[in-house]
């Protein structure tokens, strides 16, 4: 077991030696702890180094944002240690997502070489020519002298001088939509929407209109109220739909906010619609008994001819009636018109004015059996009550809560995914920002 | 409404969703993803072009600092002027490059490469041109176009490739068959083009 250990222990520094990195095999910097700037797996650095060089980088990334990263490696076999580097930059995302302002050392010592690959971003104030004569001045004479420590411990600080005395540009301003050319296409659909729903209401209006069927004002109001609604709710439903399929296939998804307003573009058409029906309801009617014509009463004349029940039901804003008078021979007509409301006919006097009082649970449901609630109505006309006991059904317990909770949990957790694409997380998941390279920087030999 | 009205009316609805409305759909966000690729192929080909107009711009610099110690290579100076001025006349407009068009513009720049190689081997035979500042940083910015030159050529190819499978892919060839999109040619690792000129020191 001992000589095991022992021809162990006097391999691995061969072993070490001998592993030819490909872009691959490299380890990450950053895998090594949170804050790590220095990838030195084969220990070509001593440990000190790493630790300077990491709290260096550190510090000059919290101040500048800029990333920059070291690796020393043995050998990467015959590669070409330009393209070796464009590679691993790319693979590693040096540097933040935009700003591209990402350096690479990268130095291998089978080669003799080492090379600074810089992001995008900092080509402007790291020209290569500058790269190059930070190489030939500081670095390649310690490394000719085999003093890598010092080397690259100058070196960086070098580079890094450089980077902190640029200043820092301020990150351009996220949105790229340009609402000035949406906004306008925008206004012209709820233009066209806006149009297409009069249009329809007004062809509807005139047909209803000239409707041989339809002998009373009443009736053509009833059904011009109901086809608008209709035309309204058709308009401003199938439009934002029609608009989301569009989007959602061929646009961005921010665009779903311009369907908000459709419904909105109905109103000319709505307010035209009620406008007419109004008109319509009042408007004059051939008298049945003489050749006069009869015209209808307001609000406050009307009382008189109608009955107490139905002046209450107009009170209680149940029912709406029409008084027509012929002003030639005072012949009255009356015009029903039942109105949305809570109320019922009353059984007994016939007013429509029986509404619920109270619903009170008598026997509670249980898991076990249907329990009993009685629902009490009044007229509010003639003072009448009724009362009805219903069955309440069992309690079953149902998986809909559950459900509706996990459509929820999908929701929220499913946005997680999405928190680094901007790339930006530096101190959080351990990795480089996403920078790009082009290539730029410059490689010296020693 | 009949019951068998009904039938008759929704099958007519789902006929002319599944034929008409469904291939249309498909076919319009096959086209525009077809426009975003090409997009971006045309945007890493002025990439490309910027890359080989750095180096273009690198020239006269170049040729004016090597004129004041190497005066007896007059001809290689004015063979690398002269390639300059050949490749700067081979332009491509993005949108209709052809394999023709990117081998003569590779050719022109190819001839640029190969003359600037001859200039710096030349160069190493003046000790004093060696050793001057502003030779030596030029020289790190032509060495650094060149290695730009190839990354931004390779990531042309990538992009092109890209553009390529999906323009070939069933059903969007049918798209771009009616629509008229071509294949983007790719750029090809040339003798001359792919030797960097090696700066030895």
């Amino acid at each position: 077991m001992k000589r095991i250990l022992f021809l162990l222990i006097c391999f691995l520094p061969l072993c070490a030696f001998s592993i030819e990195y490909t872009v691959n095999t490299v380890p990450k910097s950053k895998n090594a702890y949170e804050n790590g700037f220095v990838s030195n797996p084969d220990g070509i650095l001593k440990a000190e180094t790493v630790s300077k060089l990491n709290q260096y980088l550190d510090e000059l990334n919290k101040e500048t944002t800029a990333e920059m990263t070291v690796v020393a490696l043995n050998s990467i076999g015959s590669a070409e240690i330009n393209s070796f580097a464009t590679e691993l930059f790319k693979l590693w995302k040096i540097g933040k997502a935009k700003k591209d302002n990402g350096l690479l050392i990268l130095f291998v010592l089978d080669q003799r070489k080492i090379k600074f690959e810089t992001g995008y971003g900092l080509e402007g104030i790291l020209p290569d020519a500058i790269c190059k004569r930070i190489q030939k001045q500081t670095i390649t004479p310690e490394f000719k002298a085999g003093n890598y420590d010092a080397g690259i411990l100058a070196g960086v600080e070098r580079v890094g001088t450089i980077i902190k005395k640029e200043p820092q540009k301020e990150e351009a301003p996220k949105s790229i939509i340009a609402w000035n050319e949406v906004l306008p296409i925008a206004a012209a659909f709820y233009i066209l929407i806006a149009m297409i729903a009069w249009i329809w209401v007004a062809n509807s209006i005139q047909k209803i209109k000239n409707d041989k069927k339809l002998t009373t004002n009443i009736a053509k109001y009833k059904v011009i109220k109901s086809q608008k609604s209709g035309i309204i709710t058709t308009v401003s439903i199938f439009m934002p739909l029609a608009g989301l399929i569009l989007i959602l296939l061929f646009s961005k998804a921010i665009y779903i906010l311009l369907l908000l307003p459709i419904p909105l573009a109905t109103l000319p058409a709505n307010i035209y619609a009620k406008w007419v029906a109004f008109r319509i309801r009042r408007q004059p009617i051939a008298c049945n008994v003489c050749d006069g014509t009869m015209h209808i009463l307001s609000e406050q004349k009307e009382d008189a001819h109608l009955k107490l029940a139905q002046q209450f039901e107009e009170k209680l804003h149940a029912v709406d009636y029409d008084v027509f008078v012929c002003d030639k021979c005072a012949n009255e007509a009356i015009f029903t018109l039942e109105k949305p409301s809570s109320y019922s006919e009353c059984p007994k006097c016939g007013t429509k004015a029986l509404i619920l009082k109270e619903k009170r649970t008598i026997v509670a449901p249980t898991y076990i059996s249907a329990g009993t609630e009685r629902t009490t109505y009044i007229c509010k006309f003639c003072g009448y009550e009724e009362n009805d006991n219903h069955n309440i059904p069992r309690i079953t317990r149902s998986g809909g809560g559950l459900i509706g909770g996990a459509i929820v949990g999908g929701f929220f957790s499913g946005g997680g995914g999405f928190g680094s694409g901007d790339g930006g997380g530096f101190s959080g998941g351990g990795d480089f920002g996403g920078g790009m390279s082009g290539g730029g920087g410059a490689t010296s030999d020693w | 409404m009949k019951k068998s009205t009904i039938i008759i009316f929704s099958s007519v609805i789902g006929f002319i969703f599944l034929f008409v409305l469904l291939p249309i759909g498909y076919g319009i966000s096959s086209y525009n993803e077809l426009v975003k690729l090409e997009e971006t192929v045309n945007s890493q080909w002025s990439n490309v072009e910027s890359q080989y107009q750095r180096r273009a711009d690198l020239i006269p610099n170049l040729v004016a600092t090597v004129k004041g110690y190497a005066t007896h290579e007059s001809s290689t100076l004015e063979g690398v002027m002269e390639a300059r001025a050949k490749a700067t006349q081979v332009t491509i407009d993005p949108k209709n490059i052809t394999p023709e068009k990117l081998q003569q513009y590779q050719a022109a720049q190819g001839q640029v490469g190969a003359a600037l190689g001859r200039l710096m081997v030349v160069s190493e035979n003046y000790p004093n041109l060696k050793a001057n500042e502003n030779f030596m940083e030029l020289q790190a910015q032509l060495e650094g176009t060149e290695n730009r030159i190839a990354v931004e050529r390779g990531r042309f190819n990538e992009l092109a490739k890209s553009f390529n499978t999906t323009l070939r892919r069933f059903p969007t060839n049918i798209v771009a068959r009616i629509t008229g999109f071509q294949k983007k040619p790719y750029f090809e690792a040339e003798k001359s083009a792919s030797k960097v000129p090696q700066v030895k020191f």
